[in-house]
């Protein structure tokens, strides 16, 4: 797992240099105007574009059949592409706890903390089979009409529930939720396993 | 003992059939698997490396299952493939600590000694190297983590005579010993007829034979006659027969064929059986 992860590292490298500016850009504007959204947003962008980064990579060099074929076992190639998209999930919900932190008198919602959390993993756990699967320009074409309609049902559902009067429940769930992102995640492993150990090169 | 047994090994695509694949790598030898683009090679190849999956048939190394060998087991394979897939965006050096980080058995050592015998930097990034400098840092790879078999598939083409020749010693001298083996698949013919113990031909999905080095060079021939001679031949005496409008060619069992007939060399014996046809 450490060569594997090494070689992520090395994938990514000059490309997490590039996001962690945008990521800074982003806190600052979400910051600025008190839009809670925005730190969604760097969650997303995480999840989205690092492991599309990686099987970009993988296909180009024609990674995944180099490591199996030399003994690399599918989880632990599978598991490989979550772990530093998945730190960076970690460190945008952390830098969002901070700024929260830093400035008790903004009008945000803490419950957005957990969300932030969540809502990267979750996109982390369908985005990574499905580039696996279908391939990048593919997967991307599919993430974005997932995470459109993911918005559009989120901004639907509260023009319709009244969140003042569940506002208490929302923030329940909202905590709970990191655990419903974690599930995703692991299951979301072990669909990427199953992909790599039935293709065929 | 056999390190690689391939029992009726059978892939089907839309358009190409892998049909009953049969044959087997004894330990201490060098084993030359040839055929023209297109014949197999590659995906018998991948079948053992578990990069595709079989419809029918069974491959079995170190006297196990290619499919339920674990990941130690699998890692004394080591596997050259054509298109040599090293990561592109590190150096010679980071290839191998990632390989040091991914199997057990890497010898940091040897992928050293490897490198600076092949004159490459390990400086250099993977993304700079030539064709043939990247198939020579495949092979370093696949010769640094104390493998019993190799899998070379076209592992020779793209690199110099030198190169070549370099490669040919290293693992003449891999094979030291009955516990390991050499399955190299290449269209450079001479090289396998300087080291190979034995010869599978492979045409259109088939094995048409396997044969050693010795029996390849006593039992086939070429001679040039009008038909007629060919036909007053003893049955099975001509293999194939390739006609122009001035003479017709045929390959012959020497051992049947009275004539005197001269020694075909491998390649000729692949065109023969690509281009030629039936008497």
């Amino acid at each position: 797992m450490k060569g594997l992860l090494i070689r992520e590292f090395a994938v990514l490298k000059s490309t997490l240099l590039w996001y962690a500016l945008v990521f800074a850009v982003l806190f600052v504007i979400g910051t600025v105007l008190g839009n809670e959204g925005f730190f969604l947003g760097v969650g997303a962008v995480a999840s989205v574009s690092l492991p599309a980064v990686s099987v970009a990579a993988d296909e180009k060099e024609q990674w995944l059949k180099f490591a199996l074929s030399g003994g690399c076992s599918p989880t632990k190639l599978a598991a490989s592409k979550y772990i530093i998209p998945g730190m960076a999930g970690v460190l945008v919900c952390g830098l969002t706890a901070l700024i929260f932190a830093l400035m008790p008198d903004n009008e945000m919602s803490w419950s957005m903390v957990p969300l932030t959390f969540t809502f990267a993993f979750v996109l982390l756990a369908v985005m990574v089979p499905l580039y696996v699967k279908v391939g990048i320009e593919k997967g991307r074409l599919i993430g974005m009409i997932c995470l459109v309609a993911v918005i559009a049902g989120t901004v639907a559902l509260f023009g319709v529930v009244n969140t003042s009067s569940a506002s208490g429940v929302i923030d329940i769930l909202a905590y709970c939720s990191p655990i419903l992102g974690v599930g995703f995640t692991a299951g979301s492993v072990l669909v990427t396993a199953k992909i790599i150990a039935d293709k065929e090169f | 003992m056999d390190i690689l047994k391939i029992e009726n090994a059978t892939k089907r695509y839309n358009d190409f059939l892998l049909d009953n694949v049969s044959f087997t790598v004894p330990g201490g030898s060098v084993v030359g698997f040839v055929g023209e683009n297109g014949a197999g090679k590659s995906t018998t190849l991948k079948a053992i490396s578990g990069l595709v999956r079989l419809d029918g048939g069974r491959i079995e190394c170190f006297g196990k299952d290619v499919r339920t060998l674990t990941e130690s087991e699998r890692s004394r394979i080591g596997t050259v493939l054509d298109d040599a897939c090293l990561p592109s965006s590190v150096r010679l050096k980071d290839v191998g600590t990632i390989m040091a980080g991914m199997m057990k058995n890497w010898d940091s050592a040897a992928y050293a000694a490897l490198l600076k015998k092949f004159g490459l930097s390990d400086a250099l990034m993977v993304r700079e190297l030539s064709k043939g400098m990247r198939m020579k840092a495949a092979i370093a790879v696949a010769m640094s983590h104390h493998a019993d078999l190799l899998l070379l598939d076209e592992a020779t083409s793209g690199l110099d005579p030198v190169a070549r020749d370099e490669i040919l010693d290293m693992l003449y001298e891999f094979v030291d010993g009955e516990n390991r083996a050499v399955l190299v698949s290449s269209h450079i013919v001479e090289d396998l007829e300087k080291i190979c113990d034995y010869i599978v031909f492979i045409h259109k999905g088939r094995i048409v034979f396997v044969k050693s080095a010795d029996e390849l060079r006593e039992e086939y021939g070429i001679i040039s006659a009008d038909e007629t001679a060919l036909r007053a031949l003893p049955r099975g005496a001509v293999l194939k027969v390739r006609r122009t409008p001035y003479s017709t060619a045929a390959l012959v069992d020497r051992r049947l064929c009275g004539l005197a007939a001269e020694r075909a060399g491998i390649d000729e014996i692949i065109l023969f059986y690509a281009k030629g046809e039936d008497l």
